[in-house]
């Protein structure tokens, strides 16, 4: 009998992606150590700023997405393997800011986050991840920010800062089914996550300074508050559920809290403006970006949820912002 | 004797359990572009549909389609004629994918009759694709032509000089005939460019023909054209080193140089941000005779300070925020009391949020760029400097806003896709004023990513800067002496990189351009302008001051990047993106 034995190529571990908006890149990072291994160039306009924002993978791991924000706003598809740019959409947009996909990972949602139009009613482009095509574009609200699908992948929850708004859409022929004011007048809801039950929705209030826990049924119901840090920015929930993690752009710091706040503690970050979330596999390490200022550099820090320890952490770019896990 | 073992079937199967494991697996295809057609024959029709196919096993994207230009027979540009296509570019195309194109063509006038080439290329990461187009321009009143007559110059023209041809056309009674299309044609071939109305242009110096044709007569007109006989050098003068932050624009005024920083930039562990401007003093000198020195600093809330301008009377200044921390950006106000030490008047960001890119100050007004699209224009009463306020907004309806240049009135707006776009804001042609501005008239057909422009009342022309990387970009001039209906009727082209601001010593003519890593152009604009002004002997000089290859920037290093130029006291300072300020003494 002949014992064969053979080496297989090593399968990479997690790694992370991460936008620098001030310097037109995409940054890989090993997910372990944090150490960049690779960038990509999203500088279609290399004497001009495009700021690259928000970035996301698709659920089979297969591809990643990213939003550019500046010019003529674009939304960019790449092949995980080889990181291979395969597909530009220039978005019939005024502006991009964050994309969020189906649970199928078919379909990408995009807001128009048009802050400088005056309150105009601006909209979402809904867009086949598999040839670009855009499917919808309704209008939904001014400088809409974030638009966050169900687990199930029947309704999209989107986020109105500048009217203190949250739409539901629901994605069988993108239409609006509810609508709502949501917290106080100012509140500045920015994003969302909804709960893996898909009842509720948590939204981070940037001028509350609060997660809101909303129910979400025929009717939208508050249910509960999470006192954050200042200027909350994105959240992510962690895979299975809990805990919740907040990055407050404001205070510096990070929120881990369960969705209901009864167990909740803020975390000071090493770096000003903390504002991109992420978890990968492991729901005990999650990742968070900080933008830096007109000083200093941004970067990304990992973290132990559980303990609140910082296991790494890297400075790059330069207006860092969303992040993202490749598995 | 040897006996061989055959691989058992078990271990045969073991192998390709362990291989499929591996991930081993057959190589796909790469992606193949390809027309359904390699020729597209459009004859007399001026659309057409061909489809674009990804034949390969991968996808691929975008996918960006590129026209060709239009070019006559002998090979020069004709301007003001285009090729266009819909869509401009693919997002995606996986296997098997295919999507339909259409092509329009939109031709000047000014054509001569004939059989015409161009292409389109259909271009994807690493891979491409071409596609033959092929028009006819056909004409009247051929037949009734039998003599043809030139009428001469009275003089030897120079390269670049724009001439008339009048041409008579009779018939067999000897009648002159009006309105006959005529074929102009120049020999050799590129040796000039002639319109269909006889406007002729010269590109080589030495002897040629110009030959035109009407129906199946033809004349011919030898002529000997002149050297432009221009010839200068730029010489360095004076330097302002900064090579801690990007250097972005300038503005000087009296003894004062202010420029702004950009982006961040490393020097080994070392990050700097473009938060900062700087004030230099061209009065003295430095450490060293020919050095200036930087006397103050200003930081601010931003990290690229991309424009600053100083009013006309020296009283107060504007910078630019974007990026800024407070996610706030909008314009800073400094008193230039002291003009070496600016003080902060205010800062002011309604509907400035997005961030300003560029800033534009005539008198009471400040026009003031908004990054993004659906932004455009702002238009401020900075009559009260502590408490601005915005008075006036304008959106071209598409793209984005760059830059504004205002003049004799007129606002002109480089508003990247949808071309250069002008404004009455005082002048009167459309009742206009900088609280209400009027559209006049637009020019779209511009090849897109219309950067910047200078007007020049004097001669009737603006100069539109196309800022393309992938191209590269090129100047174009327009003929604007009819203001509702501009035209181009020009080009100037340096290879290797794209244009970005210029400057015209309108006592000379003398356009000075801005070119990256190709540094700093100085360019004749004297006279009629006409055809492709890099074939006629126009260019006086061009400086790549600091070395580098022509053809990058390559940020971060000692190689020259030339963000703009500015003609002040008898030098033409420049800023560079990595090396901070020069002072050049003019080739005229």
């Amino acid at each position: 009998m002949v014992i064969l034995t053979t080496a297989c190529s090593p399968v990479p571990g997690e790694r992370l992606l991460v936008t620098s908006g001030f310097t037109d890149q995409i940054f890989v990072l090993d997910a372990r150590t944090g150490r960049v291994t690779d960038s990509l160039s999203l500088d279609r306009r290399p004497g001009e700023r495009d700021e690259p924002h928000s970035v996301t993978v698709s659920p089979d791991g297969s591809h990643f997405y990213a939003t550019l924000s500046h010019g003529e706003p674009s939304f960019w598809k790449y092949e995980s393997d080889g990181l291979r740019l395969v597909g530009r959409l220039t978005l019939p947009a005024n502006g991009a800011s964050r994309v969020r996909l189906s649970p199928d990972g078919s379909i990408a949602a995009i807001p128009d986050y048009w802050l400088s139009g005056g309150g105009a009613t601006s909209r979402v482009a809904f867009v086949r991840t598999d040839d670009l095509t855009v499917l919808a574009n309704p209008k939904l609200c001014p400088a809409p920010h974030d638009a966050v699908f169900s687990p199930s992948g029947d309704r999209v929850a989107v986020i109105c800062p500048l009217s203190d708004e949250l739409v539901i859409i629901k994605t069988d022929g993108f239409v609006e089914i509810n609508r709502s004011k949501i917290g106080e007048t100012g509140d500045r809801p920015l994003n969302a996550a909804w709960m893996a039950e898909g009842k509720n929705l948590l939204v981070a209030l940037a001028n509350g300074s609060k997660l809101l826990k909303l129910e979400i049924s025929e009717d939208i119901r508050e249910s509960s508050q999470v006192i954050t840090g200042t200027q909350p920015a994105q959240l992510a929930v962690a895979p299975g559920g809990s805990p919740v993690v907040v990055a407050n752009r404001g205070s510096g710091s990070i929120t881990i809290t369960t969705s209901d706040g009864t167990r909740s503690t803020e975390i000071e970050l090493p770096g000003p403006h903390p504002h991109g979330v992420a978890f990968g596999q492991d729901p005990t390490v999650v990742y968070v970006t900080y933008e830096g200022d007109t000083r200093t550099l941004g970067g990304v820090v990992a973290i132990d949820v559980d303990t609140g320890a910082i296991l790494w952490r890297t400075e790059v770019g330069s207006f860092t912002l969303g992040v993202a896990v490749l598995p | 004797m040897i006996v061989r073992a055959q691989p058992s079937l078990l271990a045969t199967a073991t192998l390709g359990i362990l291989a499929s494991s591996c991930g081993v697996s057959e190589p796909e295809l790469p992606p193949h572009l390809e027309f359904s057609q390699p020729v597209l024959e459009l004859g007399l029709e001026r659309t057409g549909q061909v489809e674009i196919r990804n034949t390969g096993g991968q996808s691929i994207g975008p996918v960006e389609l590129i026209p060709g230009e239009i070019r006559e027979p002998g090979g020069s540009m004709v301007p003001g004629s285009r090729l266009s296509l819909d869509p401009v570019e693919v997002p995606t195309l996986n296997p098997g994918d295919e999507r339909l194109l259409t092509l329009e063509l939109s031709l000047d006038g000014s054509m001569n009759s004939g059989e015409y080439d161009t292409w389109v290329r259909a271009r994807g990461p690493e891979v491409s694709a071409l596609l033959a187009v092929r028009f006819t321009v056909l004409s009247e009143l051929e037949a009734a032509v039998t003599s043809v007559t030139i009428v001469a110059p009275s003089f030897d023209p120079r390269a670049g000089d724009v001439i008339n041809l009048p041409l008579e056309a009779r018939d067999t009674a000897g009648t002159l005939l009006q309105g006959v299309p005529v074929y102009w044609s120049v020999q050799p071939s590129q040796a000039g460019y002639v319109t269909k109305n006889g406007r002729f242009v010269g590109y080589k110096t030495g002897p040629m023909s110009v030959i035109a044709q009407a129906g199946t007569i033809s004349d011919t007109l030898a002529l000997d054209i002149l050297h432009r006989n221009i010839d200068g050098s730029f010489i360095v003068s004076r330097t302002g080193r900064e090579v801690e932050r990007y250097t972005s624009d300038l503005w000087l005024h009296g003894d004062v140089l202010y420029s702004g920083t950009w982006g961040t930039r490393q020097t080994g562990t070392q990050s700097s941000f473009g938060n900062t401007l700087n004030i230099w003093d061209i009065s003295t000198s430095g450490t060293t005779l020919n050095t200036i020195e930087k006397i103050f600093s200003i930081e601010i809330d931003a990290r690229v300070v991309n424009d600053v301008k100083v009013r006309a009377d020296g009283e107060l200044a504007i910078i630019t925020h974007e990026g800024s921390d407070d996610a706030l950006n909008g314009i800073t106000i400094l008193d230039l009391d002291n003009p070496l030490a600016p003080t902060v008047v205010s800062r002011f960001t309604s509907e400035l949020e997005s961030g300003v890119h560029n800033v534009w100050i005539e008198g009471d007004y400040a026009y003031l760029v908004v990054d993004g699209v659906g932004n455009g224009l702002r238009i401020l009463d900075i009559s009260d400097p502590e408490n601005p306020s915005v008075v006036a907004r304008f959106w071209a309806g598409e793209s984005f806003l760059h830059d504004v240049y205002v003049r004799d009135g007129l606002a002109f707006l480089s508003h990247w896709n949808a071309g250069l776009v002008i404004l009455d804001v005082g002048n009167g042609i459309a009742d206009g004023s900088p609280e209400n501005p009027v559209e006049v008239s637009r020019l779209s057909e511009l090849g897109g990513q219309t950067h910047n422009a200078w007007y020049w009342p004097e001669s009737g022309y603006v100069f539109v800067g196309e800022e393309d990387f992938d191209s590269p970009g090129i100047m174009h001039v327009v003929d604007l002496r009819n203001l509702l209906e501009p035209r181009e009727v020009a080009t100037f082209r340096v290879p290797g990189q794209t244009p970005h601001n210029f400057w015209l010593d309108e006592g000379s003519g003398t356009l000075y351009l801005a070119w990256y890593g190709n540094g700093i152009r100085a360019l004749d604009v004297t006279g009629d302008l006409l055809g492709e002004l890099d074939h006629q002997g126009r260019e006086i000089a061009g400086f790549i001051y600091n070395g580098g290859s022509g053809t990058s920037c390559n940020r971060g290093s000692g190689d020259t990047c030339t963000w703009a130029p500015q003609v002040h006291r008898g030098l033409v300072w420049v800023s560079d993106m990595n090396q901070g300020l020069v002072g050049l003494e003019p080739p005229r």
